[in-house]
């Protein structure tokens, strides 16, 4: 791991019971870079962004997030030091309007409700006609900003997106792109994103690293993804 | 004229203590979903700390607004945090452990302060409506319900622990996810309910008495209304309140108690039948 990195994960091993899913996973995430995961379903990598934020407790291994251990830590305080997380399928509160979702977001930070919903529609405009809509009663693209300015309504260093194309119209799709990188650079934002589509995470990402059978097994340049066969196996490790 | 006037607050009072029997309910089961077997004798415990405090020499006021709510507070946040956290999700075991602290607040209550009525005198005098009187303390039932829920409904819709609270209750994971400790919130979300049963069983006192047993004659009108209501904790309380109290005050009044107490179990099963989801599950979808 370089000096630079604000995240690192380190030899992180995981799984649902006694099912082993991560296999020593070792990666790191500097300041203002989005770092993408790739790989087939089944190689572990939602389940390594459940590991991270906490929701998945983890056997062995280290997450770091600038110099402080997190891996003992519940999923809540992991959040209040700085680490936001976009799940898959969203799991946006239906029952909440997007007002009440976005401020949810920011709700144990103890920063004013009001300069959150203000910056979170300067971020993504489209939410203002939606306010005080539920969130159970909007599409899957609006769904899925909701969830992204949830997610930065906590302040995070550190951003974890799983999945965030999935079931998106690709205008919106083209909308994430953008704004995740301008907030990563703007913020000074660690991004990690887990994405099967290939083309989205090409424009995005900064690094792109290949999950298989729970290990990162290389890293891949963005220019030399649309030729790379992400399920071919490879045998070196490379992290 | 007057014993218009006079059936009118029998029926607003009969809908007041529906709802305050059921308030603490509504948050506990309606809101957090647990089966707890246990609210009557929530109400129970508020009855028996409100009498003793005041018995002390405690202010009468005082003993209702701040002792007897803290007290099953207290009682509620522990019972949630031994036994109620390890069940949620698994509502036959929760049914059982909760009925089995039911019978233990009712052995221990029985062995410690007798199997015999306390109780205090009501306060607030009476009011003349023509020919006829109403205690005063009819009508602070009433102002009492009505108090209760506009406090549960601002706590739940415009502050902080309300939004905590109602977000945990749809995805504790993603709760945790974004920083709020679910555990915290669990634990106070039943600490609100109880304390709400310590001050309704604490209001029932003087009119009603309270002994060790006093939780039985209460959990089943307070399920079938938090039950009728539906989803939504607050509307669908208070509307089930509103037509369940209305039929057994209005039956009352031309029959008999009994026949009263028969029309609103009639009432709710038919209810049920045409609205299986309750009153919200149909109407006033979208609120609290």
């Amino acid at each position: 791991m370089n000096e630079q990195s604000l995240f690192t994960a380190s030899e992180l091993r995981a799984g649902y019971g006694r099912v082993p899913v991560l296999d020593g996973v070792t990666f790191s995430a500097r300041q203002a870079e989005i770092v993408g995961l790739l790989g087939p379903n089944g190689m572990g990598k939602t389940t390594l962004l459940k590991t991270l934020i906490g929701v998945l407790p983890c056997s062995s291994g280290s997450i770091l997030l600038d110099g402080v251990e997190l891996r003992t830590m519940p999923a809540h305080e992991r959040a209040r030091l700085g680490i936001g997380y976009v799940p898959q399928g969203r799991e946006i509160f239906a029952g909440l309007t997007v007002r009440e979702n976005i401020a949810f977001g920011a709700a144990s930070s103890g920063r004013a409700r009001r300069a959150v919903i203000e910056r979170a529609v300067a971020d993504f405009p489209v939410l203002e006609r939606l306010l005080d809509r539920k969130g159970g009663a909007l599409s899957g693209g609006e769904q899925q900003i909701l969830a992204l300015a949830r997610a930065l309504a906590g302040d995070p260093r550190v951003l974890l997106l799983d999945e965030p194309t999935e079931g998106v119209a690709p205008a919106i799709v083209e909308d994430i792109e953008r704004q995740l990188i301008k907030l990563a650079r703007e913020r000074s934002l660690a991004v990690v994103v887990v994405e099967q589509d290939v083309d989205f995470l090409a424009t995005v990402s900064d690094r792109i690293l290949q999950m298989q059978k729970g290990r990162i097994v290389r890293e891949v340049p963005a220019a030399d993804l649309a030729e790379t066969d992400i399920f071919a196996p490879v045998s070196q490790t490379n992290s | 004229m007057d014993i218009i006037a006079l059936s009118g607050i029998n029926i607003v009072y009969a809908v007041a203590s529906l709802f305050l029997l059921a308030a603490g309910l509504s948050i506990i089961f309606g809101m957090m979903g647990v089966i707890n077997l246990a609210h009557g004798e929530f109400l129970m415990l508020g009855g028996f700390a409100f009498v003793l405090s005041v018995n002390a020499g405690i202010d009468f006021w005082i003993s209702m607004f701040v002792v007897a709510p803290l007290v099953v507070m207290f009682i509620g946040m522990v019972m949630e945090r031994l036994i109620v956290r390890h069940l949620y999700g698994r509502t036959v075991e929760t049914i059982l452990a909760t009925w089995g602290v039911s019978l233990f607040l009712i052995g221990v209550t029985s062995v410690t302060l007798g199997y015999q009525q306390l109780g205090v005198s009501a306060p607030l005098g009476s009011v003349e409506i023509g020919d006829y009187r109403v205690g005063g303390y009819t009508f602070f039932i009433i102002g009492l319900a009505v108090a209760v829920l506009a406090f549960l409904y601002a706590i739940l819709r415009w502050s902080s622990f309300g939004l905590k609270a109602r977000g945990t209750m749809q995805n504790a994971s993603t709760a945790a996810t974004l920083g709020v400790n679910v555990g915290y919130v669990y634990s106070a979300t039943f600490g609100l309910g109880a304390a709400i049963s310590g001050l309704a069983g604490a209001a029932f006192a003087p009119i009603a008495g309270v002994t060790p047993v006093s939780g039985l004659t209460y959990i089943g009108k307070a399920f079938i209304t938090v039950i009728a209501g539906g989803p939504l904790p607050l509307i669908g309380t208070s509307t089930a309140s509103l037509l369940l109290g209305f039929i057994n005050s209005a039956v009352t009044a031309i029959s008999t108690p009994v026949l009263g107490e028969i029309a609103l179990l009639a009432a709710a099963i038919l209810l049920l039948r045409l609205l299986p989801a309750g009153i919200t599950g149909r109407f006033f979808r979208g609120g609290l």
